[in-house]
């Protein structure tokens, strides 16, 4: 049954705003229905737009006052918009179904809002889907709930049947007002979740939220999995109550319980040393952190620091760094010591480093302006770009193009799938580097005079295509078949011989080209 | 003057000095004769078509664009000529005429292979008569003058799309009038290689 | 207009090989797919060749003479004498100017003995517009026209040789070669837009000119003013189909640095790449680009929403990508 307000039992709230100007216009009209609905059945509401209610009561039937709100640019516009939000009622006495259809698509400018407040039987299930709600509140059902909405207030009260919350952008707060005895599932990713409780409930607790924390004034014991928190409130074996956000706070209370004894679980682990004594993966125990963003121009001495998210900005650190995040960017500016940092995903971003450097990252781009005593640079995926480096170097990707612009030391390259440039240092007449690609170019660029012992490998399908190419002469060319592939191989002395020189690229080429000058590289100011 | 441009032949003819008029007309006359005779079906118009379309080039060399291609006005000058023929109602009468072009025969080939010859030259010309001149002017430009769609539109005054639309039209007359096995196989292929 | 009846179309266009590199290989898919197209394709190439038997027509000599005449221009020299016209009102018309050249001729007969001497003349160019040509055309040259001179030691492969008319003395040959070819212009020119997208799109070659290209796509194309959407869908391509890892690195970062139009553009195959690349690194460049198209305040589509929504909850996935995909989903409001 499709009801239109204008043809049910209507009073008709008009508000009028002045023709001459263009201020807009709005129209509010109000419908109220009474159906059956059985004390067994079912209620779903579909309303894209505007604010849903819904209170258990003990009397049987359904309940529904409906207030639509039409704003336009003129009369013609709030007209359109009335004849084109539509409540639309399904059902029986066994499901009862509410729906708000909108026109998505409208030739005049108007926008329009349904507020539904719903009295059903308290035993009912409920379902509700939205999209831009600005409250959905649910009190007093025994029935199972499930709540769908992309933003909004979602306010549970009194919901004491099995719950299922899901919701992307705003709020969730469900209080019992008795003893949980179902199961609740709270997900959401950019929402703060406060579940309260009577304060002698007997629950399994499960959080998880990646930067936000996750704090309670119940006791509770609990052990961290990574970002995963497992806690039992009181007594075991009670239902399972599971808050997911990704950016949000997530806070167990107790009815009754003064805030301020809120606990921050994650400070505790770090307090109790739960880090450092836990045998888990370097992974997990970041996740156990809190998540903290840093950002300081100067740090006296050394710097230690560890998150589970967030990013880290320093402009100068006057002695060694020691920076793991378990996702953010690192930026440091200069580090006059030894620096290891590390991220599980994100981007690093390093200036000056005076001492070695442990650089990885779990996926994301790797860049160092410069590497003074040379060290470990890796990313498991995404481009590494060294400026300059002066000491035995090893890089690595895990898929991208690896550059290094004025290699001073040994060099060990190698990437899955990506080309490797290598500069080396004019002033070196010989040094050792590597540089292996499974799935690229290789290029290396020496001065004239430069010294080595070249054996550099292509291993292709296309024979024709790839190949090994050298501005220095001295070298010797051989292929052979390897399979369904062709390997060609170039060995040979440059100027005479000196340090080795392996190359390996498979379906690429191996470019050896001499370059004159020195190289010059403008970078951008430091942070 | 074998040396020069269209371009510069025709500043030539367009400062007054006629000239360049034996090395343009044997740089064109083949294709424009060809075009015309293949179009009207008719050696003796065929003839005036060609003869008059290098008189009236040369006489208004002034209406030549540097920009243009020479062969495209040249063709744009004869299809009109052509069209004005056909227009007049007592040379409709002799669109009929069928002309066989007796070739001398080449020294290597069979008697067989001539005859074949001969045969489908006969089969192509009735095939073409079978088109609609609007489509017979464009798949002589396109098939046998290899012009642009572009150049086609520009010396038949329509669209690419009108030239595209008649091309097409006249092709799939064309495979049904000529009766091609459309899995020719073995000969498909070698004609292909 | 179905599939098969606008591929039909183009098949002329195929012969002539005038069809653009994208739709020749359009129309050459559909035709090894499509058995009733495969038919149709293989009695029009039959029926174009079967055209080739008509022979060209030997050109009557008298319409040269006569055409000379008409503009006063001296005969050619021809061995046999043919009659001048067949139609009698133009052999009239031919006496009447024989009898003017007779007359007339006398008079000039001393100045016209000695060669033309060509005077330099102002000559007239009233506009010059450049020839386009297409980087990888077909051409037909007459051998007078091309320079003897060959330069550069060029490839040369797949040759043939033609003789269409055995009876005159001319013979053909067909050849591919390899030229070097250097193309300059703005980069928000059509060719140089096009060039630079079969580049990209040209997987089958992984030398350093794709690697390369990709490199020099992303400093040009992410100046402001510069931004393409050809060049967009390119990188869209590149990142939905290639099998190098490093390349669809790249592509994702290059469009993320081209700016929010870019994004929009290709906004469903940054959500694919987001949603199923194996790399972690291409779905943090996915992901940072949604990011940057929601920051400059596109409205995400529902698909869109929803694959955000799937990462940030998804325990599997990089926590970085996760936090990111919760920071863009942030935005979305009514």
């Amino acid at each position: 049954m499709r009801v239109r307000l204008s043809s049910a039992c209507v009073a008709l709230g008009l508000l009028l705003a002045s023709t001459a100007s263009a201020r807009p216009m709005a129209a509010t009209d109000r419908l109220s229905e009474t159906l059956s609905l059985g004390i067994g059945g079912s209620f779903w509401i579909d309303n894209p737009i505007g604010s849903i209610e819904i209170v258990g009561t003990d009397s049987p039937g359904l309940n529904v006052t409906a207030v639509r709100t039409v704003t336009g640019e003129d009369q013609a516009a709030v007209n359109e918009g009335r004849e084109q939000t539509v409540i639309n009622f399904q059902g029986d006495q066994n499901v009862r179904f509410i729906q708000t259809v909108v026109a998505q698509t409208h030739a005049r400018n108007w926008n329009s809002t349904v507020a539904y407040t719903i009295r059903v039987p308290r035993t009912v299930h409920v379902r509700v889907a939205s999209r831009f709600a600005d409250r959905i509140r649910i009190a007093n059902i025994a029935g199972n709930v499930t709540v769908k909405s992309l933003t909004g207030l979602i306010t549970l009260d009194g919901v004491s049947g099995a719950s299922i919350i899901d919701i992307t952008n705003g709020k969730v707060v469900f209080h019992y007002t008795q003893k949980p005895s179902s199961h609740a599932q709270i997900q959401a990713v950019n929402a703060d979740i406060d579940v309260s409780v009577p304060p002698d409930s007997n629950l399994n607790w499960i959080a998880d939220t990646l930067r936000g924390d996750v704090l309670t004034n119940l006791p509770v014991r609990a052990e961290f999995q990574g970002s995963l928190f497992h806690g039992t409130v009181n007594a075991p074996g009670g239902p399972n109550i599971t808050t997911q956000t990704a950016v949000g706070n997530v806070r167990l209370l107790g009815n009754g319980l003064p805030i301020t004894n809120l606990k921050s679980l994650r400070q505790v682990a770090e307090s109790q040393n739960v880090v450092a004594q836990q045998k888990m993966l370097v992974a997990r125990s970041l996740m156990l952190r809190p998540a903290r963003r840093v950002q300081l121009p100067i740090v006296s001495g050394g710097f230690d620091f560890a998150t589970s998210v967030g990013d880290v900005s320093v402009g100068e650190i006057r002695g060694p760094a020691r920076i793991q995040t378990a996702a953010g960017e690192i930026e440091l500016g200069m580090v006059y010591g030894d620096c290891n940092v590390g991220s599980l995903g994100g981007p690093l971003d390093l200036g000056d480093i005076m001492g070695t450097l442990t650089a990885s990252t779990g996926a994301g781009d790797v860049q160092v302006r410069s590497a003074a005593l040379g060290g470990h640079i890796s990313t498991a995926g995404g481009m590494i770009r060294v400026l300059y480096t002066a000491g035995p170097t090893t890089l690595e990707s895990g898929g991208g193009d690896i550059v290094v612009r004025q290699a001073a030391g040994p060099i060990n390259a190698t990437t899955q799938s990506g080309d490797i440039t290598i500069t080396a240092d004019p002033n070196q007449n010989t040094q050792k580097i590597v540089a292996r690609t499974e799935q690229g170019n290789v290029f290396i660029n020496l001065h004239p005079r430069f010294g080595a012992d070249i054996d550099a490998t292509v291993v292709t399908a296309n024979p024709d295509l790839n190949s090994i190419r050298s501005d220095f002469s001295g070298l010797q060319i051989r292929r052979e078949s390897d399979g369904n592939k062709t390997r060609i191989r170039a060995t040979g002395k440059l100027n005479g011989g000196g340090e080795r020189i392996d190359l390996y690229a498979e379906d690429g080429d191996i470019h050896i080209t001499t370059i004159s000058g020195s190289p010059v590289t403008i970078v951008p100011p430091l942070p | 003057m074998k040396h020069l441009s269209d371009q510069e032949l025709m500043a030539i003819v367009q400062a007054g000095e006629f000239s360049p008029a034996s090395e343009i007309y044997d740089r064109y006359s083949s294709r424009i004769y060809n075009f015309a005779y293949r179009f009207l079906k008719n050696s003796e118009a065929a003839e005036d078509a060609t003869q008059e379309v290098f008189v009236k080039m040369l006489r208004h060399a002034n209406q030549f664009h540097g920009d243009a291609k020479l062969s495209t006005w040249l063709f744009s000058i004869t299809a009109n000529w052509c069209r004005d023929y056909l227009r007049k109602a007592d040379n409709k009468a002799k669109e009929a005429e069928d002309v066989l072009v007796t070739l001398p025969a080449p020294a290597e080939h069979s008697p067989e292979r001539n005859l074949e010859r001969r045969e489908n030259e006969r089969r192509i010309q009735k095939a073409l008569g079978a088109l609609t001149p609007e489509q017979r002017e464009a798949i002589l430009l396109s098939r046998y003058q290899g012009l642009s769609y572009a150049e086609i539109a520009q010396i038949s005054g329509c669209s690419e799309g009108a030239v595209k639309t008649r091309v097409f039209r006249a092709m799939e007359t064309l495979k049904k009038a000529l009766a091609v096995d459309a899995g020719g196989g073995d000969r498909c292929l070698n004609a292909m290689s | 207009m179905s599939e098969c009846d606008v591929m039909r179309e183009g098949m002329p266009l195929l012969l002539t090989e005038s069809l653009d590199p994208v739709r020749r290989e359009l129309t050459h898919s559909h035709i090894e797919r499509c058995p009733a197209c495969g038919d149709e394709w293989n009695g029009l190439r039959e029926t174009w060749r079967l055209m080739g038997e008509l022979p060209k027509v030997e050109v009557p000599a008298s319409i040269k003479e006569r055409v000379l005449e008409a503009v006063g221009q001296p005969r050619p020299q021809v061995a046999t004498v043919v009659p001048l016209f067949r139609r009698v009102v133009l052999r009239r018309l031919a006496e009447a100017a024989a009898l003017v050249v007779l007359v007339g001729g006398s008079y000039y007969a001393g100045h016209r003995t000695r060669p033309v001497e060509l005077q330099p003349t102002q000559a007239t160019i009233n506009s010059v517009a450049p020839a386009r040509y297409s980087i990888a055309e077909s051409r037909v040259f007459p051998a007078d026209l091309v320079s003897p001179t060959i330069e550069g030691r060029p490839d040369i492969e797949n040759v043939s040789f033609i003789d269409t008319n055995p009876n005159d003395d001319a013979i053909g040959l067909s050849f591919d070669i390899t030229s070097h070819v250097t193309v300059t212009g703005r980069p928000t020119d059509k060719s140089m837009v096009r060039l630079l997208r079969y580049m990209l799109e040209n997987h089958e070659t992984m030398s350093p000119s794709r690697s390369k290209a990709i490199d020099w796509v992303r400093a040009t194309y992410s100046r402001p003013g510069n931004a393409d959407p050809e060049i967009a869908e390119a990188l869209g391509n590149v990142l939905r189909n290639d099998a190098h890892q490093n390349v669809r690195i790249k592509a994702a970062d290059t469009l993320k640095h081209m700016g929010a139009s870019a994004a929009s553009d290709t906004r469903e195959i940054l959500v694919e790449a987001l949603k199923n690349d194996p790399n972690p690194a291409v779905r943090i460049k996915a992901v940072e680009a949604l990011a940057n198209l929601a920051r400059s305040g596109v409205q995400l589509d529902s698909a869109t929403i929803d694959t955000l929504r799937q990462k940030a909850v998804q325990n599997s996935e990089n926590v970085y990508v996760r936090v990111k995909a919760a920071e863009v989903l942030s935005s979305v409001h009514q």
